[in-house]
Formats: C-alpha cells, structure tokens, sequence
C-alpha cells in the first residue's frame, strides 16, 4: 500500500530532478508567514532573532541547524505553546497573536504534529490514540470507527490497531503519531525529528510515509539533523544558526 | 453526549490508573469513617452530659441529735415539704426516712454498719431541680436553714465539675472535628493532586492534540467525584456495620438510659457524602489549574 505507484522520488541523487516536487501555489495566502520573529528566554537567552521566512500550501520545508538553533523554538511558536517576544507570526493568514486562549485548541486541530519521542498516550491502544484525537473534534462514535481503522491501515499498522504503544516498536510507534496527526486532514504537519529515535532503515519508512502526506497538498514542515535524509531528498531548507536563519534554498542540502 | 463521553472518559481512566485510583478511595475512606466516628462518639458524649445534669439532685438534710441537738418534728418537715412545694424550679422531691437511709448504707458498706447501736443518718428530702442548671437556685432558696435542716447540699463540686466536662468535651468535640475534617480534605486533595501531576505526560498531549481545557479537565473531576463518592459510601457502610454490630457489645456494659443518643445517622451519612463530592471536584479542578496552568 505504500510501496506503490509514483516512484520514489526522494531517493534519486543530486544529479537528477525531483521528477514530483510541488511547486507553491503563487497568490494563494501562504501557509505560515514568519516576519522578524524573535524570542527571547529570560534571562536573556536568545533563541530566534529576526527570524523571517514565509511557506506556501503545499511545500515541503527542511528546517536544519545543529541543538539550540531555535528550530524547536519555531515548533513550540507554531503551536502557540509559546509566544515570540517580537515580529509577528500567520498561520492560515491569520495572526497568531490576535488569537485568544480558548481558540488555541483550534489551531492545534489544524496542525498535525510529531515529535521525536512519538508522544502516544501509552495506556491506550493504537485505535484509541488516533480516536483521541477524533474524539477532542467532537466526532461520533460512528464517524470513528469508519476514520481510524482507515488512516491504521494506510499507515501499515491495519493488524496492529490494538496494540498498545509498548508493544509496537519505534518504528511503528511514530507511524500511530503519525496517523494520529493526520487524522483529520489538518493543512500543516509538523514533525520535530521525527526520525531522531529511528534506526537508518526505519527512518526511510517514515519519510516515504511523510512525502506521500505532502502529496496529498498538506504542507509539511519537518526540523531533523539527518544530513542524509535531507540531502536525498532535495526539498526545501532553511538553515539556522543561533537563532538566525543563514540559509533559505529551494532544492536544499543539509549544508 | 459531551456528558457520555466525559463519564466514559473518566471511568476509563480509574480502571487504567487502578491502584492510583484505589489509594484515592482509601484516603477518602480511612478520613471519612474516623471523621465519622467522631461524630458519633462525640455527640454521643455530649448526650451523656446532658444526661448527667439531670442527676444533680439537691439534698436537705435533717437535724439529728448527733448534729444539732435535737431531732427534727414533723412539723418543721412539714414546713419545708410545703416550702419545695410551691417552688417553680423544684421539679419533684421524695422524702428519705432515717430508715430507709440506713437501708441505704448498709447495702454499700455493710462493714460500716454492722455494729451501729443506733441510726445516726439523718431523714432527707431529695429534690430534683426542673432544670440541671438550676440546681444553685434551688439550693440557695434554702438559705438561710429553716428550723430543723441541718444542712442543704448539692454536690456543688460534682454540679461545676459536670458543668466544666461538658463545656470542654463540647470545645473538643467541636475542634477535632474542625481538625479532621480539614486533615480529610488535605489528605484528598493530595492524593489528587499526586494522581494528576503522575499524568502530566498525557496531559500534556491532550492539549497538543488540541483538547479544550474543559475537555481535559473534565474527565479528572468526574474522577475525583467518583473516587470521593466510593470511599464516602464505603465509609458510611462501615460506619452502620460498626454501629449494628458493635455498638451493643460495648454499650451492654455501659449503663445508657434511653434518652442518650448520637446524631441521628442518616444525618451524619448525608453530611459525609456531600463534603467529598464538593472535595472531590473542587480538589481536582483547583489542582489542575493550578499544575498545569489549564
């Protein structure tokens, strides 16, 4: 079910052109809009400065750098887990600061997220995972049991929907988070290296996993160390360093 | 449908958190029965003094030759009959002939009066007051001794002490219960605060997957409602199973007319119940808001 069809495309080399790469959509609003972001962590630890970058629908963006560059700092703001202490920050087209408390669920249902620690709630199954996610919609029972089993089985995890998180491996574990994320057809996932955990080969699994999400329109923004991943994939990357982003190239590499 | 889900949510996580769950009950339990205990025993007590203020009698004794020189004559007694009679704080009096008070003593101390010659007890009039608190009033409306009493008494220090006992048991039965119930509430909102805080992980990725506060929060206060519920139950169960059972081993020894008797136990039961569900969902609401900023 994965394996099929459009040709791996993100294992060619450097040599030859991604034959499915998804150009932006001109004129569209962007999906996130970062304009100077700074933030600052008392005491005066900085952990972006004047960060500035827009992403359209659609995109697959890379966001490398080494342990501290902010790349978890952009996640966390994306979220709305934190808020930046200048510059102004669109998701959507809306502005993240003009956006109260008890709409910040909201947000989160529309964006996917996975991280590296796969974050599955480990006293539930598989099935109910995913369903959590679901349930905080409001979505029936019936609505449910037609969605889960669906999005399991595209994942590869069709057999193992009751399964608990401690009897999966990693592997797997990060393909329910992944499910879980994609659920409900949110426009932007974000993964914090989600490959971090994963040995080589596994790893290969999930990005495959990822670049089909892309496919689908959903823009994919993923921060990850693996040079080679990125290098073989040639997508788009934004470099940071220190909180400032050094780079910003249409067919990236690790760098 | 909310309200399903929340409760199917909550019951879902007491049967996962199972011993996390049970320790909360058992809080809640051990709190309750003691604080129920208390309340029984302590109501019960304060019954009791009630019961012993009624015994406070006052005693007018006669004169003797032993004590004033002469006996009494039936017209003096006559007198004070009349004199108790028309008194409004005198509930009723009985009149203890010489006799009878030697019958008296020499059941309690039969070694004492095996060898009297003559009677040397005086004859009395044993009055009880209408009310317990009274009991000076009436004696000092003796005063000054008629002609032919010898002496009025009224077990002045048994009266204060009975009085002071009950002023102090109240206080302390007021108190510990004050205490304990403080001790109870502590105890639950710590162990829901440890049940929570043991679950932040999970919290935590409620609210990334984009739960609403109240969609987290719900389901733990329907848990500490449940959890407090349980043990209060249980509590009052064990509390009737101790009042059935054993209450009529220990009170067989214990002299308890019938007019002593606890709060009534219904009450009680009511009362513990409603101060957990309160403890219950505040307790867990508080805390959440509290440790996890939702």
């Amino acid at each position: 079910m994965l394996n099929g069809g459009d040709g791996d495309g993100m294992l060619t080399t450097a040599a030859t052109e991604e034959p499915l790469g998804t150009p932006p959509a001109p004129g569209g609003t962007p999906m996130i809009v970062f304009a100077a972001v700074t933030k600052v962590y008392d005491p005066n630890v900085v952990a972006l400065r004047e960060a500035s970058f827009v992403i359209e629908k659609g995109e697959f963006v890379f966001l490398v750098g080494p342990s501290g560059s902010g790349k978890s700092t952009i996640m966390r703001l994306l979220l709305k887990e934190l808020d930046p202490t200048d510059g102004r920050i669109l998701v959507g087209g809306r502005e993240l600061a003009r956006l109260k408390g008890s709409k910040v669920p909201m947000l989160r249902r529309n964006i996917g997220c996975v991280f590296q620690d796969f974050k599955l709630l480990t006293d539930r199954t598989a099935y109910e995972n995913v369903a959590y996610a679901l349930k905080v919609q409001g979505e029936s029972k019936r609505d449910i049991r037609s969605k889960v089993p669906e999005i399991l089985a595209l994942v590869g995890l069709g057999a193992k929907m009751n399964n608990h998180p401690h009897e999966l491996s990693g592997g797997e574990q990060q393909r329910v988070s992944i499910a879980r994320a994609f659920v409900n057809h949110p426009p932007l996932l974000i993964c914090d290296e989600p490959t971090g955990n994963l040995d080589p080969d596994t790893s290969v699994g999930i990005m495959q996993l990822l670049y089909r999400i892309n496919r689908t329109g959903t823009t994919v923004v993923m921060a990850t160390h693996d040079r080679e991943m990125v290098d073989k994939m040639r997508k788009r990357v934004i470099a940071l360093e220190d909180g400032t982003v050094m780079r910003d190239e249409r067919r990236g590499g690790y760098g | 449908m909310r309200a399903r889900l929340f409760v199917s949510e909550a019951f879902r996580s007491l049967a996962a958190n199972l011993s996390t769950s049970v320790a909360a009950v058992m809080t809640v339990l051990i709190g309750m029965f003691l604080l129920g205990l208390f309340i029984a025993l302590g109501s019960w007590v304060i019954s009791w003094t009630d019961h012993v203020k009624k015994d406070l009698v006052v005693n007018v004794y006669f004169c003797t030759e032993l004590t004033c020189g002469e006996e009494v004559g039936p017209k003096q007694i006559d007198a004070v009959r009349a004199d108790l009679a028309s008194n409004p704080d005198v509930k009723e009096f009985s009149f203890v002939s010489k006799d009878k008070a030697l019958d008296e003593m020499k059941r309690r101390f039969p070694e004492l009066t095996g060898q009297l010659a003559r009677n040397p007890l005086p004859s009395a009039y044993e009055v009880i007051p209408v009310d317990a608190d009274r009991v000076q009033e009436v004696a000092a409306s003796l005063e000054p001794a008629p002609v032919g009493v010898e002496k009025v008494t009224y077990g002045e220090k048994k009266a204060e002490r009975v009085l002071q006992v009950a002023t102090i048991i109240g206080a302390i039965f007021l108190v510990g219960s004050v205490i304990l119930l403080i001790a109870s509430t502590i105890l639950i909102a710590n162990t829901i605060r440890l049940s929570i805080f043991s679950r932040r992980r999970e919290i935590e990725v409620m609210k990334l997957v984009g739960a609403t506060n109240w969609f987290v929060r719900a389901p733990f206060m329907l848990e500490g409602i449940v959890c407090g519920l349980a043990g209060s139950i249980v509590a009052v169960v064990l509390l009737l199973m101790a009042k059935e059972l054993a209450l009529p081993g220990i009170m067989g020894r214990i002299e308890s007319p019938d007019d002593i008797q606890a709060w009534s136990f219904p009450v009680v039961a009511l009362i513990l119940v409603c101060v957990n569900l309160l403890v219950g969902a505040v307790g867990s609401g508080i805390t959440m808001r509290r440790f996890l900023r939702i």
